[in-house]
């Protein structure tokens, strides 16, 4: 009878603390998942600082393109200010990610610009900035893949459920991105 | 900025002419070292031999010992005298040209090394050190990184005591190879390391799961990174204080040029990114920028020698293009 209750007890305990085990993993892998996304925002703040700036160097050169630097400052004013639900910053970021683009392409009609220390400056933070946004989006998805691994494998995906947890979707260039990219390659072989 | 493609050229006239002679005098020297060993063997053996027959008799076995003893040293000093010579005269006229080639500024010390400092700084390597030995020190500059590299032998000694209370003191290497340090062109505050994946090679999954204990019993800072380049992952583990920062450090490109570089080496490379420098420890048994041993056969050095040669002083300017750490588009200037 005695051994019985005792290795009942130890059965029970071994279960709790595997529970909890598993618990923990699953809880530490959403948060870290979580800091990762938080610190893709920081970034993304930094570059939203850095777009005044930009535009009050530029505008003293660029006079053909008032209406993209406008376009430029509007986006960023909505992307600080306004409440905005993933898919619209998503789609938010992408445009001002265009629109960035757009303003380099055209720095290059403008040789004394391009040569200002203001402006060197300012490109050398930006690409700063831009490698630190996609590494903390590879740091995103490396938390998000293990998060997702976790709750899908088992013994994790028995208490995912209950749990409320659910799978989270990874970061990806979009095809516009992705295109861009490929017809800019083809053409520097 | 120089290049192989540029030098190769210079390279022949160097060894046509500059060269030649400095050669030719080398292997003069190498000879003349060789037939002093001969002949301090040829004095020393026949009079070890004779005191030690006289010895025997007056004090016994005992006396066979001390004269054979004193005659090996007194010759590995006098051989070893001629031997400093022959190498010092390699190293200052044959390398330190090969330098000068490469970069005019490029500086090369002899002596010089590593500091036991630099190398413990790096966190690369965090056993104990018993004794430091570093040599053949080069220092420069390509574009606005800064570099300086040597070579590196450090190893710890384990002692222990037999039944009959006798001492046996052993040496293990820690590292023995080429050390390189770099000015890195990203800033960086944490400390990421790029470590040989010995674990996950042999184990798989689970030896990925091991490196992560492991991580934590070695007592190095930070935390297993998982990166998205199978290729790199195959090939190295990675540890970083931050997440983020070790993915900012370790772009796509990089982990591509590193995994390149690993298989072109072919020898264990492990990689610290600490204090805004890049450490590169590459294991290798080779003792680099020696002349050839003393007993070796055959003639001169030829061009070929020469190049391999030159291609192992160009180490450092390699590694910085293959690395691309010359590109300076990032807020550090």
């Amino acid at each position: 009878m005695g051994t019985t209750l005792i290795i009942l007890t130890v059965v029970v305990v071994i279960a709790l603390v595997g529970l909890i085990g598993i618990y923990n993993g699953l809880i530490g892998r959403r948060n870290r998942a979580d800091q990762a996304f938080a610190s893709i925002d920081v970034m993304l703040k930094k570059r939203y600082d850095l777009i005044p700036n930009l535009v009050a160097t530029v505008e003293k050169y660029m006079v053909h393109e008032r209406e993209l630097l406008s376009e430029l400052t509007e986006l960023r004013t909505r992307a600080v200010t306004g409440d905005m639900t993933p898919a619209q910053r998503a789609e938010s970021e992408r445009q001002i990610d265009s629109a960035l683009g757009r303003v380099m392409v055209s720095v290059e009609s403008y040789p004394d610009l391009k040569a200002s220390q203001n402006f060197l400056h300012l490109q050398a933070s930006l690409n700063e900035v831009e490698e630190q946004i996609s590494a903390s989006r590879r740091a995103y998805n490396a938390a998000v893949t293990d998060y997702n691994n976790a709750i899908q494998m088992l013994p994790g995906s028995l208490m995912a459920g209950p749990m409320g947890l659910s799978q989270r979707v990874l970061f990806e260039a979009s095809a516009a991105e992705r295109q861009s990219v490929d017809v800019r390659s083809m053409f520097q072989r | 900025m120089p290049t192989t493609s540029h030098n190769q050229p210079s390279l022949a006239a160097l060894y046509q002419g500059e060269l030649r002679p400095i050669l030719d005098e080398l292997e003069q020297r190498r000879l003349r070292a060789r037939k002093r060993a001969l002949l301090s063997a040829a004095i020393i053996v026949p009079i070890a031999i004779v005191l030690a027959l006289v010895l025997v008799r007056v004090i016994g076995p005992f006396g066979l010992i001390i004269p054979l003893a004193i005659g090996f040293i007194g010759w590995g000093f006098l051989v070893h005298g001629a031997m400093q010579e022959y190498r010092s005269y390699f190293k200052s006229q044959v390398i330190a040209r090969l330098a000068k080639v490469i970069d005019p500024d490029l500086s090369y010390m002899p002596g010089g090394g590593i500091s036991e400092r630099e190398f413990s700084d790096s966190e690369i390597y965090r056993h104990r050190i018993d004794r430091y030995r570093a040599e053949d020190r080069f220092s420069g500059r390509v574009g606005a990184t800064a570099f300086h590299f040597s070579e590196v032998h450090a190893e710890y000694k384990t002692t222990t005591t037999d039944s009959k209370g006798n001492r046996r003191t052993t040496w293990h290497t820690i590292f023995r190879g080429i050390f390189f340090i770099a000015d890195f062109n990203k800033d960086f505050q944490g400390q990421t390391f790029v470590l040989p994946d010995t674990a996950e090679r042999a184990l798989g999954g689970l030896g990925r799961m091991m490196q992560g204990w492991g991580s934590k019993i070695d007592g190095r800072p930070g935390e297993m990174v998982r990166l998205e380049d199978p290729e790199f992952e195959r090939l190295f583990a990675v540890q970083s204080t931050d997440q983020v920062e070790a993915r900012y450090i370790l772009s796509p490109s990089l982990m591509e040029r590193l995994t390149r570089f690993r298989n072109e080496i072919d020898a264990p490379v492990a990689i610290a990114f600490v204090n805004a420098q890049i450490y590169i420890a590459i294991s290798t048994n080779k003792n680099y920028f020696e002349p050839p041993a003393l007993w070796r056969s055959g003639a001169a050095l030829g061009q070929g020698d020469i190049e391999a040669y030159f291609k192992d002083v160009r180490l450092a300017e390699e590694i910085v293009e293959d690395l691309n750490l010359n590109l300076r588009i990032w807020s550090k200037q």
